[in-house]
């Protein structure tokens, strides 16, 4: 008995230790712009929390461009998320159902496409956006993104949708439903899970991403205008000002607000 | 059974369906994938001075000069402990991690979200924030440290920058590893530990003769995709350091990043690009290779033995 209560002990300290590794920087990334200009450097090896001053925050939504750079990373993260979602469904749907030549050479091509480095695609994508005149847009962005998020969401959809139980899609087609019908009334809604999943990762992955941001948008500074100008440069120009508290803080609400988004959906 | 069952042959009544169900994904995958990867090959015969100017054909010159390069051997050098450290720090943080979630305890579902918390931040968070915290004078970290009676550590230094940008790189990828990992802890069976524990094996016994074994294949599949994922990785070294101090932190995404967007020597950055994906892609057949060899080899031992008991069976 006496065995097993250290056990325990053991454990929790091990789950506690495992919260504080990953929590500790949020928690830190938290309270230090809240302690206002005055605390933010004075009590910076206080571990508790020393004050609630709004101050940073308040500038950085009234000061900056940062609900531009808010609007935009949305905009990106839901075009870019409603693209791969929708074809991606479709596309892995018929790689799931149907047998044909070609078919796993496409799924291979998919994973091989999720491989490439972001380098070697993001060289060519610019050069194509600038020849079609679309270099610097929100546009070019949602495209770059899409090349990351497609053929890795094709890849789980297959892997989510190889447990669907399809023999329901006959049953429906025996009743006279037509193929369509039978899809988006029976199939649809068991393909929800898995599609909500990857929905997730491709939102995560297009609201984070700074290598394409960097690249696609801003490598040309002359060309940026504010009203255009995607969140990274913004992101990297207060980095670079601001305030390391001021950053501290427009970085964490971004952080906080993924994760509120992640925990909504699961 | 099931997964042969749901698939059909193609019927003529299936075309239009399948047709117009792959037709856009094939469109804007041949348009973001596969054209521009035809496209950098096509880059790498040129040398250009920008993305727009005119570009001369050099034929394999960009090539010869990559090869002569001492700072690309450098660079992938580095790369390759980058990746190596990296990926070895997370799977056995990754993994120590999802051996404690896999317990039970109070709060462990809460735990696993939070679990999740440092892959999700951006990477702008990731450095910001812990760059904040190894401040050599105003950092918490710093501050720890000089309370247990050490002395100061310069995470950005010459010395040290490599091995934060490794750290901070664990820490943020490691739930990767832990949420695939635990998924398959998941499926072993209780019964498994427990005849064991019956035979008296101790934990760490049981660890490396039932669960590695058991999630062998899981275990491959992680370290390649991390593997490449960090051999590829650019953000976090970029916004961490920018390849200093003293190019200390120049990984190969880095080198090709300056030469093609701060010194627009497109032909010459797609070159780059071009080698370390071939360079990757060869790395990643080889493993395959010894992933699958062994795997045909367990098939056929598992055959030989299963055909043995039918032997035993019939006598």
């Amino acid at each position: 008995m006496n065995e097993k209560r250290s056990h325990r002990i053991v454990l929790y300290i091990l789950a506690f230790l495992v919260l504080i590794y990953s929590l500790f920087p949020i928690y830190w990334l938290t309270i230090s712009p809240l302690r206002g200009e005055n605390g933010f450097f004075a009590h910076s090896t206080n571990l508790l929390p020393t004050g609630f001053d709004l101050t940073f925050f308040h500038n950085i939504l009234g000061e900056t461009n940062f609900p531009v750079y808010y609007k935009n990373s949305f905009i990106v993260g839901i075009a870019a998320t409603a693209i791969t979602i929708v074809i991606g469904t479709l596309t892995a749907y018929v790689l799931t159902r149907y047998r044909f030549i070609g078919r796993s050479m496409m799924l291979n091509a998919m994973l091989i496409g999720y491989m490439l480095p972001p380098m070697l695609l993001a060289i060519p994508l610019l050069g194509l956006f600038i020849r079609l005149g679309i270099d610097d847009t929100l546009v070019a962005l949602i495209i770059s993104h899409i090349s990351i998020t497609l053929p890795f969401g094709v890849w789980m959809l297959v892997s989510f949708f190889k447990t669907i139980p399809f023999e329901l899609e006959e049953s429906s087609w025996v009743d006279g439903a037509s193929r369509f019908t039978s899809v988006a009334r029976i199939i649809f809604p068991l393909m929800l899970p898995g599609v909500i999943s990857v929905a997730v990762f491709s939102f995560i992955v297009s609201f984070t991403d700074y290598t394409f941001g960097l690249m696609i948008v801003s490598s040309d500074a002359n060309k940026n205008d504010p009203g255009r100008t995607c969140r990274h440069q913004g992101f990297y120009l207060a980095a670079a000002r601001g305030h390391a508290g001021r950053s501290g803080a427009n970085r964490h609400s971004d952080g906080s607000l993924i994760l509120v988004r992640y925990s909504l959906l699961y | 059974m099931g997964a042969i069952a749901i698939e059909h042959r193609v019927t003529k009544r299936d075309i239009p369906l399948i047709a117009s169900f792959l037709l856009p994904g094939l469109i804007i995958f041949a348009f973001v994938i596969i054209f521009p990867t035809f496209l950098a090959i096509d880059y790498s015969f040129y040398q250009a001075n920008s993305f727009a100017g005119d570009a001369v054909y050099v034929g394999m010159q960009n090539y010869v000069d990559v090869f002569l390069d001492p700072r690309f051997w450098r660079d992938l050098m580095k790369t390759i402990v980058y990746s190596g450290a990296t990926v070895a720090l997370q799977m056995a943080v990754g993994i120590a991690i999802a051996l404690v979630l896999n317990q039970k305890f109070a709060g462990n579902n809460v735990l696993r979200g939070i679990s999740v918390v440092p892959y999700i931040i951006p990477v702008i968070v990731v450095t910001i924030g812990w760059e904040w915290m190894l401040d050599t004078d105003t950092g918490i970290i710093n501050h720890l440290i000089a309370s247990l009676g050490l002395g100061k550590i310069k995470f950005l230094s010459t010395n040290m920058a490599m091995w934060t940008s490794v750290m901070l790189s664990t820490w943020t990828w490691t739930p990767f590893v832990t949420l695939v990992f635990l998924s398959g802890l998941q499926t072993i069976s209780h019964e498994v530990y427990e005849s064991a524990m019956l035979d008296g094996a101790r934990k760490w016994t049981q660890f490396w003769r039932i669960t590695v074994p058991m999630l062998k294949d899981i275990i491959i599949t992680i370290v390649l995709l991390r593997g490449l994922w960090m051999f590829n990785k650019f953000d976090l070294n970029w916004l961490l350091t920018g390849g200093g101090p003293l190019e200390k932190t120049e990984t190969l995404p880095i080198l090709i990043y300056l030469n093609t967007f701060k010194q627009f020597k497109v032909g010459y950055g797609s070159t780059i690009a071009v080698i370390s994906f071939f360079i990757m892609f060869l790395a990643m057949l080889v493993y395959l290779r010894i992933f699958r060899e062994n795997q045909a080899k367990r098939k056929y031992l598992r055959r030989k033995s299963r055909n043995a008991e039918k032997g035993v069976a019939l006598e």
